[in-house]
């Protein structure tokens, strides 16, 4: 889910493409599976969601949005360019015009479900990329301030208090104002109003990590503060990271949504649920769908993200 | 361990002492600035480290051994520690002096540490963090560093040594860890290693596979070995010399067959007469009534006074001076030339 997680895998990959070489392992070996902490995590989190029904409903309804995204993103992409003047504000639920009209079509007479899942994929894009951006970069200042204590950590922290109070909006507003709309800008604003948060956690970890004694050992081989937060700290501090990265994804989805409803968001042909949204304000008396249908697809992956985030900060805490 | 060291370290000939030291530690002073106050967790503590020998820090739970063991690599966290005086030469360049960089480099290549406790970290396998010193210090290639990691673990006794690289710690048992831990620590093969109570928690089997183990590596590289231990047991069976140490400073010191057949310290003693019958069998040290002093506001005289079985008045006044007794030996007792008169049994019936 964030790149963080992502570090870890690659570290452990490169060991598990060099080692075989060297290694014979023996495939006979009994005993458990090497746990990584990456791994181990989203193993705990398939053990939770076992007893858990809400879970599996969540997990399953993302996997679906994220199938249909991907495959959508190409089948679809031009039925969702496509106007047709006919075929404006279909209603949705009939075949009548095609399977591609079952959500029904918008002013334009585009098909409603094209619009859709395009849009999906640029949510999903600013959201994942804003959270992405916002976990790296929060949790290497955190992870650094913590570890290096001092007059550092205590600005850093000043600055990540102002942050968090600073109001969103205005940031948003700022930031869009001086760089224009646009897809790179929006995942620089949703980030940089989240990135004290990641490093607040991060911090707090590390200063609970630091004291352990394989840091001490580690620097008693030599080892640099740079490396012994890259390849010691961050990989053990990674699972709360990650639970609380799945937390951020609904909220920041939410503030995307906020800030395409109110005309700062991608500019066209690009359109996200939020700008569909305030596009299908304008028609609520008689097609009430471009309004709802994307209404109800924020709702339910913001719910859905939440309910898996719970389980991820479960199976990060039964460590 | 070698009878060659001994004999050196009994000559008089002081200049030739101070340059076959491989690690020399001076008046080292480390305090802990805390809110509540200062906290002097080591004073004064001095101690040489010969080729091939295995010197052994002895003392009771908070005694500063493992502070004065950090303060000489200088990894302790500062602050709240803090390095106040002393010298810490190794091969003759003084650690305190250097920057952090040129410390870095020292560490690990030329002096290895044995932490006390787990010092693994949990979320890499075991090969990987072998390997660390490798590419630290010589710029391996991860693969490179994963073949010397496979040497080192088959040195070290692991069997199949590489098909558990790619295992995790707690995959393997309490005493496979450690030689895993010794393996990382031997890695450079360093001059000075300092094995912070390598065998606690181990059952005693294995306590004895481990410490020859480091014997045996000992042996091969001619390093020294700085050995912290409860266990007078341990020492009396593997350590050349014996250092002991009572809240923060240096009761004794000698080698461990003179400290053993007479030792010139109540504290010491009574460190002697807490061990079960047989010597080698483990005990944890305990039984001296009382316990150690705050380190945060020392009463002046001897630190020992209030559990002394041996104390006068002087002893709460004046703080004993650590008094060479010749050829290496040393005692800071005010009464330390009776206690050399009074043998063993007569030593129990005074206490
Ligand atoms: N981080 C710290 N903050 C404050 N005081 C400390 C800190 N670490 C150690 N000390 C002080 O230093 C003293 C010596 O601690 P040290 O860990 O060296 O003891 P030790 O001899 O290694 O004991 P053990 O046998 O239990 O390992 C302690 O009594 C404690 O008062
Ligand atoms: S100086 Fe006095 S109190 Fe201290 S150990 Fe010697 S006899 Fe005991
Ligand atoms: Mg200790």
């Amino acid at each position: 889910m964030t790149l963080l997680n992502n570090d870890q895998e690659n570290v452990e990959n490169d060991s598990a493409e060099e080692a075989p070489r060297l290694s014979l392992r023996a495939a006979a070996r009994s005993g458990p599976e090497p746990l990584r902490a990456a791994d181990g995590l989203w193993r705990k989190v398939g053990h939770l969601l076992r007893r858990d029904v809400l879970g599996i409903a969540a997990t399953t309804y993302l996997v679906l949005l994220l199938l249909t995204t991907v495959v959508g993103s190409f089948v679809l992409a031009d039925s969702a360019r496509n106007t047709n003047l006919h075929l404006r504000f279909v209603p949705p639920l009939s075949t009548q015009y095609g399977w591609e009209y079952v959500l029904g079509s918008d002013a334009l007479g585009r098909s409603f479900l094209a619009q859709l899942t395009v849009a999906a994929r640029t949510t999903l894009l600013i959201s994942i990329g804003a959270v992405i951006a916002a976990a790296v970069v929060g949790a290497l200042i955190g992870t650094v301030v913590g570890y290096a204590r001092g007059r550092l950590d205590k600005v850093a922290m000043r600055i990540a208090d102002v942050m968090l109070a600073f109001p969103s909006l205005l940031l948003a507003l700022i930031v869009l104002y001086t760089l224009g709309a646009g897809l790179g800008s929006l995942i620089l604003v949703l980030a940089l109003a989240r990135i004290a948060m990641y490093t607040r956690v991060a911090r707090a970890e590390t200063l609970a990590v630091r004291e352990r004694v394989f840091i001490r050992a580690s620097r008693a081989f030599g080892a640099g503060s740079l490396r012994i937060v890259c390849t010691q700290i961050l990989p053990v501090i990674a699972n709360p990271l990650v639970a609380l990265a799945t937390l951020e994804f609904a909220l920041v989805m939410l503030a995307e949504s906020a800030l395409s409803f109110l005309g700062l968001g991608v500019h066209e042909p690009d359109v996200t649920w939020g700008g569909l949204i305030a596009e299908g304000r304008n028609y609520l008396q008689h097609a009430w769908w471009i309004a709802l249908l994307p209404g109800l697809a924020i709702t339910l992956t913001a719910i859905a993200t939440n309910v898996l985030a719970e389980l991820v900060r479960k199976a990060a805490e039964s460590e | 361990m070698s009878k060659a060291v001994t004999s050196l370290i009994t000559q008089d000939d002081d200049a030739l002492q101070v340059s076959a030291a491989l690690l020399e530690v001076r008046d080292l002073l480390v305090e802990f600035h805390l809110r509540r106050g200062v906290v002097t967790a080591v004073s004064g503590l001095s101690y040489q480290l010969h080729r091939g020998e295995t010197l052994a820090i002895v003392g009771e739970s908070g005694s500063g051994k493992t502070v004065a063991a950090q303060a000489v690599l200088g990894i302790l966290t500062t602050p709240p520690a803090r390095v106040a005086g002393g010298e810490v030469l190794l091969n003759g360049q003084d650690l305190l002096l250097m920057s952090e960089s040129e410390r870095r480099r020292i560490r690990g290549e030329d002096i290895a540490l044995i932490a006390q406790n787990a010092s693994l970290n949990p979320v890499f396998s075991v090969g990987w963090q072998i390997a660390e010193p490798f590419r630290i210090h010589r710029g391996m290639s991860h693969r490179d560093s994963l073949i010397k990691a496979a040497e080192l673990l088959d040195r070290v006794g692991i069997p199949a040594a590489r098909s558990r690289l790619k295992d995790y710690p707690h995959e393997f048992s309490g005493g496979m860890r450690q030689r895993v831990s010794i393996a990382m620590a031997m890695a450079l093969e360093p001059d000075v290693l300092i094995a912070d109570e390598p065998t606690t928690a181990l059952d005693v089997t294995i306590q004895a596979q481990i410490m020859a183990l480091l014997q045996e590596m000992q042996g091969e590289t001619g390093m020294g070995i700085v050995l912290i231990t409860h266990d007078l047991g341990l020492v009396s069976e593997w350590a050349d010399r014996l250092l002991v140490m009572y809240a923060g400073r240096e009761c004794e010191t000698g080698t461990v067959e003179e400290i053993f057949a007479q030792s010139a310290h109540p504290y010491t003693r009574g460190l002697i007469g807490s061990i079960p019958q047989a010597r080698h069998k483990a005990g944890r040290l305990a039984p001296i009534p009382g316990s150690p002093p705050d380190l945060m506001q020392p009463a002046p005289g001897c630190s020992f006074a209030p559990r002394c079985a041996w104390a006068i008045d002087r002893c709460t006044a004046e703080r004993p001076e650590l008094k060479s007794l010749g050829s290496g030996r040393a005692s800071s007792c005010h009464r330390t030339e009776k206690l050399l008169h009074v043998g063993e049994g007569e030593y129990q019936r005074h206490a």
